[in-house]
């Protein structure tokens, strides 16, 4: 049985005896600890911004969300954490209501944003999506100039009335992304001709152009090289004071350094939430512990 | 609420009329094309679906020795020069008594098609005892008298006969002396000057043995390019140069591959006109890059792994792709094949370049016969100034259509059937 | 012998050829212990004497048979006296096909001067000759050849590499007929032209606005020139395509968007191949439906409201044309627009636009390029369609930009100016050629760069 299911994993070349060991702890792991039916921490806070409770998301009849609750607090940056394939970008893509793209997706549960009820069939998703911004994993500049890729938003929106407003939207969020003096000579030039971190930074701009409440992104770095990286990371920190910010990430070191609470999902369950530094420093929950302390992931 | 949500909810009526408006006109795209489709096919079924029945008259015809001029019908030659027009006729007069004048006579006799004399012979010789004795037959009517029994109350005032003609045939009727039988001779003659003895078969073995012709030039000879393409050719500038080539020639209009036809294969090679073998080596041209492009698809849909297992067992190149990549590709590789038959059938231009529009009345006997193809015997009906061609036009397009549908529903089966999953 | 028979006599041959080497393999094989002793299976050494039997005899009679006619007529013709013997291109096919004719019994040859009855008689007896001639070459190479490779079969031979390298080379020579199709058809349309333009010149055939082929069969009218001014036609070319494109491609572009970006699974497996139906259509087909139902019905439609359509107007032929080219320019552009990465999709989806805004601002733009190339293939056919306009359009060359007039175009005057009786070398068929020329450098260019296009499209998504 044992043998049999480490036959199954992917074994990707080195079978050293130290990954040995972790993949049967591991799987010890995963046997062994019975799933929370409780979140342990603190998912919840007062007057939060976005108020999630019971979120179940099915793919088909693939149930990728398990009664989720957590809330996300005004200006508030949230790191969502935790192995790959739990459903940490599906949940994300809940909060703006991305998964209405795929068609077999199906979300339960209540979602409310300022009181706002996000499934409600009244609610529009245009509105939506216009005060719940959304980064993703890989830059996804459009074929367009740098100017027309941030001005994108607000032309659709229809948030300028003049030219001169319009130009004024571009410089405020190229600035805010901190590009602004990188490309300023260039506006007109393509968007994807810039490098892979100013390409995030340009979608970053792209997405605050439209002056969103919330901003989420989905692993944001994980494309891009370590400077670049830091770049974006000291720009979510400044964005947090005007945005709250929910960001899926898989460096822990990320997570300890940008955000003000952790979420640490598990197979499609919340395990725990809580203040950062407690998560990182005193995790209550063993899964949670044996997450950040690399054991598996 | 904040500024943002304000300015964009003023903007949502306007945004979501253009979404509406968008989607509409998609619908509407859609639209036109089912709509073009279906109109196409119910114009062609409106107006051909008559051409698979026609009238017949009933006549008393004696056989009279004499009228016929055949004393003996075992002699081929005489029952060959019989005169059959001439029972016909006095039949018709017997029938039509009070009918006078020459005028009168004559559009009477044009009553009955002139292809029932040759169904008299036909009769006489398979029963010589009929000389002499007297029979009720029915005997095939003239393509007017069809179109003016199978048309409609008002359409029968437009009719090319004349008022005598109509009310005599409308007699006919009325006793129950005509009657609708299938077209039988649609699919046993080749072509015609008269509309009501015209028929496919002529143009379907046409048809058949070019695309013979095709079928055995271009599938070697595209699965062998195919072949030398994905798996032996070397990457150079030669190799780019033949895949440039095919591309390209995917894409030149098919008239020019007539014009190959009729400057190469029949001018320099001194091939004859308007024969299958001429056809077929044109479409072959024609069709060879849809069959090398498909069947590279299929060679390259088989797994890399399969190879080099193969390899790894030490069989040579040649041995793996003959043993191995070659069975598995093949069934990818029919379909292909299929489906560039299917194009190659329903290609007209080019055959017209090289001559196969002449008329045909002989049904060829293989691919060195002069023959029309089925699409051509369509363009040659839809030419043709009398009406009825254009009912038999429409009819050679539904058989046309019946053959493509069946080919490209097989290749859709066989594709479905021999899917493999890796 | 009768070259069918002849062939069946080289299988026959090849046969034996094949179990002859069988044979003298395991007969070497037996004295050493086996087959495995041999560098090759057995299999081998007998396809290798088969293709030695085969491939040199096959050669030798392709060659003999596609030239052997041509130089027999050659014989012949030198042997008539000289008052007989032809001037000019015209005269020379009527003296031949007289004597063809006597040779083969349609003519009687009291009909016919004598030389050329006597013609007849040396080109059956030159014919016999050379068919007995080709039977003695093909029986002897064919023995040798079998022969050659009995003797060098030996255990060390490597069979296998030879064989292998000649089917190798089969492979290549088929991959080859490509380019030989090709070359084969710029030769064919260039050699006519350039005759064609030793008639006309190219500046008269290239900017003249009149023409009336028919009309110019006298010499004096062929140098006039007039006749074959060939603007008429790529105006009428043009019109034609201009409209079928005008239906095809908002018709084509919106279905794809649709079927790919909003229809659901049901209305997609249900409309897709229905509107691919329509590329399956062969286009005599739609010539049939142009011609006799949708050209009279916008002739009635246009009486109804008092316009003069003529009843063979370049409207007709335009619209089917375009309805033929709708699936084309639909599965083209569903190619391109489904390359559109889904990531740009969900970056303007995420910034809350619409999903008309999305297509319409940021996969349109993004597919542009590729669309470009699909139109420019779709323009292609355009212009070489042939059926539809030979059937709807007609036959007067008006110089006009009216739709509702009738026009021509190219490939109807090839058709018509090569279909029919003809002279090889009149200036009436080799302008066809001419015209032939232009199709295909016209369309030759617009594909490749179309290629081009789409293909640089594909790659900066793959
Ligand atoms: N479009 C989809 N269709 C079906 N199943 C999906 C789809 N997207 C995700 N899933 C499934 O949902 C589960 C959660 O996926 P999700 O992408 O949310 O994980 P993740 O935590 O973001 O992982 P990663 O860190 O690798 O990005 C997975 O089991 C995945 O297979
Ligand atoms: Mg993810």
């Amino acid at each position: 049985m044992e043998t049999a299911q480490q036959l199954d994993k992917p074994s990707l070349g080195n079978n050293d005896a130290a990954k040995d060991k972790a993949i049967n702890e591991r799987d010890a792991m995963t046997q062994d600890t019975p799933y929370p039916d409780q979140t342990v921490g603190q998912p919840f806070v007062d007057n939060p911004k976005m108020r999630l409770r019971d979120v179940e998301v099915f793919y088909a009849d693939n149930q990728a969300i398990h009664g989720v609750s957590l809330d996300i607090g005004k200006n508030e940056v949230v790191s969502l954490i935790g192995p790959s394939g739990c459903g940490k970008s599906t949940f994300l893509r809940c909060l703006n209501r991305m998964n209405d793209t795929i068609d077999i997706c199906r979300v339960k549960g209540d979602l409310h944003l300022e009181g706002q009820d996000l499934y409600d069939p009244k609610l529009d998703v245009v509105e939506l999506r216009a005060r719940v911004g959304m980064v993703f994993q890989k830059p996804n500049p459009f074929p367009k100039s740098i100017y027309d890729n941030v001005a994108y938003g607000p032309r659709i929106h229809g948030l300028a009335n003049k030219k001169y407003d319009l130009d004024e939207i571009v410089e405020n969020s190229l600035r805010k992304a901190g590009l602004w003096d990188e490309v300023k000579d260039r506006l007109h030039a393509s968007g994807t001709g810039l490098s892979g971190g100013q390409q995030q930074r340009l979608c970053i701009a792209r997405t605050i152009a439209v002056s969103p409440e919330v901003v989420l992104m989905d692993e944001p770095c994980s494309a891009l090289d370590p400077i670049a990286t830091a770049k974006i990371e000291e720009l979510i920190s400044e964005l947090s004071e005007s945005y709250t910010i929910a960001i899926v990430t898989h460096s822990m070191q990320q997570a300890a350094r940008v955000s003000h609470r952790t979420a640490y999902f598990h197979l499609g369950r919340l395990v725990e939430m809580n203040d950062t530094e407690t998560v990182f420093t005193k995790p209550e929950h063993d899964l949670t512990e044996a997450y950040i302390t690399g054991r598996f992931g | 609420m904040s500024e943002t949500t304000e300015k964009v909810r003023k903007t949502l009526a306007r945004r979501y009329r253009a979404e509406k408006r968008f989607k509409a006109f998609g619908i509407g795209s859609i639209g036109i094309g089912l709509m073009a489709l279906v109109l196409l096919f119910t114009d062609i079924i409106g107006k051909g679906h008559s051409a698979f029945f026609e009238y017949e008259v009933q006549l008393p015809i004696t056989f009279d020795a004499e009228v016929l001029d055949v004393s003996d019908p075992r002699d081929e030659d005489e029952l060959n020069y019989g005169n059959y027009q001439g029972v016909i006729r006095d039949a018709l007069a017997e029938r039509f008594p009070t009918v006078e004048g020459r005028q009168d006579t004559r559009a009477l006799n044009q009553l009955v098609s002139t292809g029932a004399g040759y169904a008299l012979r036909d009769m006489l010789r398979e029963d010589p005892s009929l000389l002499g004795e007297t029979r009720t037959l029915w005997l095939l009517a003239d393509d007017d008298v069809d179109l003016f029994l199978k048309a409609s109350e008002k359409q029968r005032e437009d009719s090319r006969l004349n008022t005598k003609q109509q009310q005599w045939v409308a007699e006919l009727e009325a006793s129950g002396e005509t009657r609708m039988v299938f077209n039988q001779s649609l699919f046993s003659y080749g072509d015609s000057r008269e509309p009501e003895q015209a028929g496919i078969l002529g143009a379907i073995l046409g048809s058949l043995f070019t695309m013979i012709v095709t079928l055995v030039l271009s599938f070697p000879v595209g699965v062998a390019a195919a072949i030398y393409l994905e798996e032996f050719a070397p990457k150079n500038k030669f190799t780019d140069f033949i895949e440039v080539n095919i591309n390209n020639l995917a894409a030149v209009p098919s008239i020019i591959f007539g014009l190959l036809g009729l400057a190469v294969i029949i001018g320099l090679f001194g091939l004859p006109r308007s024969v299958p073998l001429v056809g077929g080596i044109v479409l072959t041209l024609m069709t060879l890059p849809t069959i090398i492009i498909s069947s590279r698809a299929a060679i390259k849909a088989v797994p890399p792994s399969i190879r080099q297992a193969a390899m790894g067992l030490g069989a040579s190149k040649m041995q793996v792709v003959l043993h191995h990549v070659l069975p598995l590709a093949l069934p990818g590789m029919l379909t292909g094949a299929i489906i560039g038959m299917a194009q190659a059938l329903g290609e007209t231009a080019p055959l017209l370049m090289i001559g196969m529009v002449a008329f045909i009345v002989d049904l060829p006997a293989g691919p060195l016969d002069a023959a029309t193809v089925l699409p051509v015997q369509i363009y040659l009906w839809a030419d043709s100034p009398e009406q009825s061609f254009e009912a038999l036009a429409s009819a050679a397009i539904m058989v046309l259509l019946a053959f493509l549908i069946t080919m490209n529903t097989l290749a859709v089966v066989l594709r479905k059937r021999l899917e493999r999953r890796w | 012998m009768q070259t069918g028979n002849l062939l069946l006599l080289l299988v026959v041959m090849v046969a034996g050829a094949y179990f002859v080497g069988l044979r003298r393999s395991y007969a070497l094989a037996r004295p050493l212990g086996g087959i495995r002793h041999l560098h090759s299976l057995p299999f081998y050494f007998a396809m290798r004497s088969a293709m030695w039997c085969a491939i040199p005899a096959l050669v030798v009679l392709g060659l003999w048979l596609a030239f052997d006619d041509s130089i027999i007529r050659q014989q012949v013709l030198a042997g008539l006296p000289a008052e007989l013997q032809p001037t000019d291109a015209s005269s020379y096919n009527l003296t031949l096909s007289k004597i063809q004719n006597v040779a083969s019994g349609a003519l009687p040859a009291n009909f016919v001067e004598a030389p050329i009855a006597a013609a007849a008689e040396n080109l059956q007896a030159l014919r016999q000759t050379s068919a007995m001639a080709l039977t003695v070459v093909i029986i002897v190479l064919c023995m040798f050849g079998g022969a050659w490779a009995w003797l060098k079969v030996s255990p060390q031979l490597r069979a296998r590499q030879q064989v292998e390298r000649v089917l190798q080379t089969l492979f290549m020579l088929c991959a080859t007929v490509a380019i030989l199709t090709t070359v084969g058809i710029v030769l064919s349309v260039l050699f006519e032209s350039i005759r064609f333009f030793g008639k006309v010149p190219v500046t008269d055939f290239l900017f003249g606005l009149q023409w009336s082929p028919q009309t110019a069969l006298r010499a004096d009218q062929v140098a006039s020139g007039g006749a074959f001014g060939a603007v008429p036609l790529f105006m009428g070319t043009m019109l034609i395509s201009a409209i079928a494109l005008l239906v095809a491609v908002p018709v084509g572009l919106m279905s794809a968007i649709y079927l790919a970006e909003y229809a659901s699974n049901r209305v997609r497996t249900v409309a897709k191949p229905a509107l691919e139906v329509l590329a399956g259509v062969p286009t005599v087909v739609y010539g049939f439906f142009a011609a006799l139902t949708v050209a009279p019905f916008i002739r009635g439609m246009g009486e109804s409201i008092g316009l003069d359509v003529a009843s063979e107007s370049a409207l007709a032929a335009g619209l089917v044309m375009g309805i033929m080219i709708i699936p084309f320019v639909s599965s083209l552009a569903d190619d391109v627009i489904t390359a559109v990465p889904q990531a740009m999709r969900d970056g303007s989806l995420g910034l809350g636009a619409t999903k008309s805004e999305t297509i319409k601002k940021v996969i349109f733009p993004a597919a542009l390029p590729g669309i470009m190339g699909g139109i420019l293939l779709a323009a292609s056919r355009a212009i070489g369609e042939t059926m539809i306009v030979v059937m709807a359009a007609g036959l007067a060359a008006n110089l006009t930009a009216n739709p509702l007039e009738a026009v021509t175009t190219i490939t109807v005057q090839i058709v018509t100016l090569l279909t029919g009786d003809q002279e090889f070398d009149s200036a009436k068929t080799l302008a066809a050629f001419a015209l032939g020329l232009m199709l295909f450098i016209t369309t030759l260019v617009m594909n490749i760069f179309a290629l081009h296009i789409v293909k640089k499209y594909r790659e900066q998504y793959d």
